[in-house]
């Protein structure tokens, strides 16, 4: 039977968890890849690894360690983003650098290389109450604040100096933003893993770029994607037994290229379409 | 005549470098103002030190009587960019979602939309004469048509003063004419003071009624009637600057039109 699935409680967990992050990365993910910071996630991701890290060291609860230092190094960035204005990618190659440093000593230090593994690989089968509970309120907070200020971070994306002008807060809303990154891709690690988090964030927004008429259209096309690839990996990652993380991201990849033929297909037949008008 | 802007001693400089020294410059309401000058003259760099985007070295700038750093009215000031340089044509954004960004400080608590503020972008759409663009991508309109829906932009909040960099870079004769067309209506209909840079000086000399020359990390101001411009276009010839005065293309193809 198909729906099994859901009479074990983990996979339960899984769906749920799974399905907040499916919506919130994307939303953040639009922002990202529009202000041409998408890799952002992937520096992120791997300073999140240092947090786990410790919480593993310290015998905390490691989701909470994870965001505290990516905040932290997300201020980072933004701050380095500042120094270095016309080189925006080299504040993330800083702070990967420190991260994935730090993160290796640690690791070593830890003894604990099969729990480190879940958060570098995700793994569906460890999602527990707690990270359940996490993860609810957080996407709350995120989702509630990109909506309230959403034309504000839209005319970040658009063009920083016309949104000052515009007088929109942009340093507060700047921060806050990478705050909000910084929540996505702790809360992300559990399931799709440390290495994996950014593809989530960018993948379906590069496909939604391919469909979308509006910025509108490209947050709900990249949600719409974004859902389908993860319930789409966890249900075959359940059948066949394999890494969630990997099988979701294979299956956004394939929805990717989906997409890219599809309007290819599209606007191959209205070129058709027009030369019979022309014809005719 | 009220005094909108009002610079006083301003110097910038790179290092050693001096893009502007000691610059007066006084601004009244209901000026139509052209910056010209060859590249690298520091028209530009004057228009980001008043919109505040840089910090002077010495000197100050009063916006509305108030110094850059301690102005908070920004939606008294529009600005216009040379968006051909620096606009991501492919941005996912259709006309009403860039235009309705623009009225950020008048959203409710959500900052998203409300009918009353379509209504305005539907007005401003009409002014530009782009109201059948509303629902376009930005990216799939002409650089004239982008460039009016970033004067529809700045419009919305009912500026007082537009700053134009360059805004007809790579965009059709025929449109510039239009674009014109608009700004003249803007300034003597509306009221709206503005100051543009160009390197089109037959035009603007025609439109505007101050002319300011920028030079040796100085400015000249000149009233339009008083400006003789082939006089100028000699002299930057001579200095063999970067710009390329309009010619007649005579006893070219003569045979052909």
């Amino acid at each position: 039977m198909l729906l099994d699935i859901f009479t074990y409680s983990f996979m339960q967990r899984a769906f749920v968890v799974g399905n907040i992050i499916a919506i919130i990365c994307p939303l953040i993910g639009v922002f990202l890849v529009l202000k041409r910071l998408s890799l952002i996630g992937n520096t992120l991701s791997h300073v999140a690894l240092t947090g786990v890290a410790i919480g593993m060291i310290l015998g905390i609860y490691p989701i909470y360690t994870a965001l505290t230092v990516s905040i932290l190094a997300a201020v980072g960035i933004e701050k380095l983003r500042k120094d270095y204005k016309d080189y925006a990618e080299l504040s993330l190659s800083i702070i990967l650098a420190t991260g994935l440093g730090l993160a290796t000593i640690l690791i070593s230090l830890s003894n604990n290389n099969s729990g480190i593994f879940s958060y570098l690989f995700g793994s569906i089968s460890m999602v527990t109450i707690q990270d359940v509970l996490t993860v609810i309120p957080l996407a709350v907070v995120i989702i509630g604040v990109i909506l309230y200020f959403y034309y504000g971070f839209f005319f970040l994306a658009f063009n920083e100096s016309d949104a000052k002008l515009a007088g929109v807060p942009v340093k507060v809303l700047n921060i806050l933003f990478m705050i909000l990154v910084s929540i996505t891709v702790s809360l992300s690690m559990r399931i799709i893993g440390g290495l994996l988090v950014s593809s989530l964030i960018t993948l379906p927004v590069a496909g939604s770029l391919q469909l979308a008429k509006s910025f509108k259209e490209t947050i709900i096309y990249s949600i719409s994607l974004s859902l389908l690839a993860v319930n789409t990996g966890l249900f075959i990652s359940f059948y066949y037994d394999l890494a969630s993380g990997g099988t979701i991201i294979v299956a956004s990849v394939v929805y990717l290229i989906g997409t890219i033929i599809y309007k290819r297909i599209n606007s191959f037949l209205r070129k058709s379409e027009l030369e019979v008008q022309v014809n005719d | 005549m009220k005094e909108i802007i009002e610079v006083k001693n301003l110097s910038f400089n790179y290092e050693d470098d001096y893009v502007l020294k000691d610059i007066n410059l006084t601004i009244n309401k209901g000026d139509f103002i052209a910056f010209i000058g060859p590249n690298g003259s520091g028209k530009s760099t004057l228009l980001k030190l008043l919109i505040g985007n840089l910090k002077a070295t010495s000197g100050e700038v009063k916006l509305f009587g108030k110094t850059v750093k301690n102005f908070k009215e920004w939606e008294k000031i529009g600005y216009v960019s040379q968006k051909v340089r620096d606009f991501n044509s492919s941005f996912p954004a259709t006309v009403k979602e860039i235009i309705g960004a623009a009225l950020y400080q008048e959203m409710g608590f959500f900052k998203i939309l409300t009918r009353k503020l379509e209504q305005r972008i539907d007005e401003v759409l009409e002014l530009v004469d782009m109201s059948n663009y509303k629902y376009r991508k930005i990216g799939e309109l002409s650089g004239g048509q982008q460039q009016r829906i970033f004067i529809a932009r700045t419009l919305i909040t009912n500026p007082e003063i537009i700053f134009l960099d360059e805004p007809l870079v790579g965009v059709d004769a025929k449109s510039q004419d239009e674009f014109y067309k608009l700004l003249t209506k803007l300034n003597r209909e509306l009221g709206i003071t503005i100051v543009m840079i160009s390197h089109d000086i037959y035009v603007i000399s025609d439109q505007a009624n101050k002319i300011v020359c920028f030079g040796d990390s100085s400015i000249f101001m000149h009233k339009a009637e008083q400006f003789d411009y082939i006089n100028y276009l000699n002299q930057i010839k001579g200095d063999n600057k970067s710009l390329i005065p309009k010619h007649e293309h005579q006893g070219v193809n003569s045979q052909c039109c």
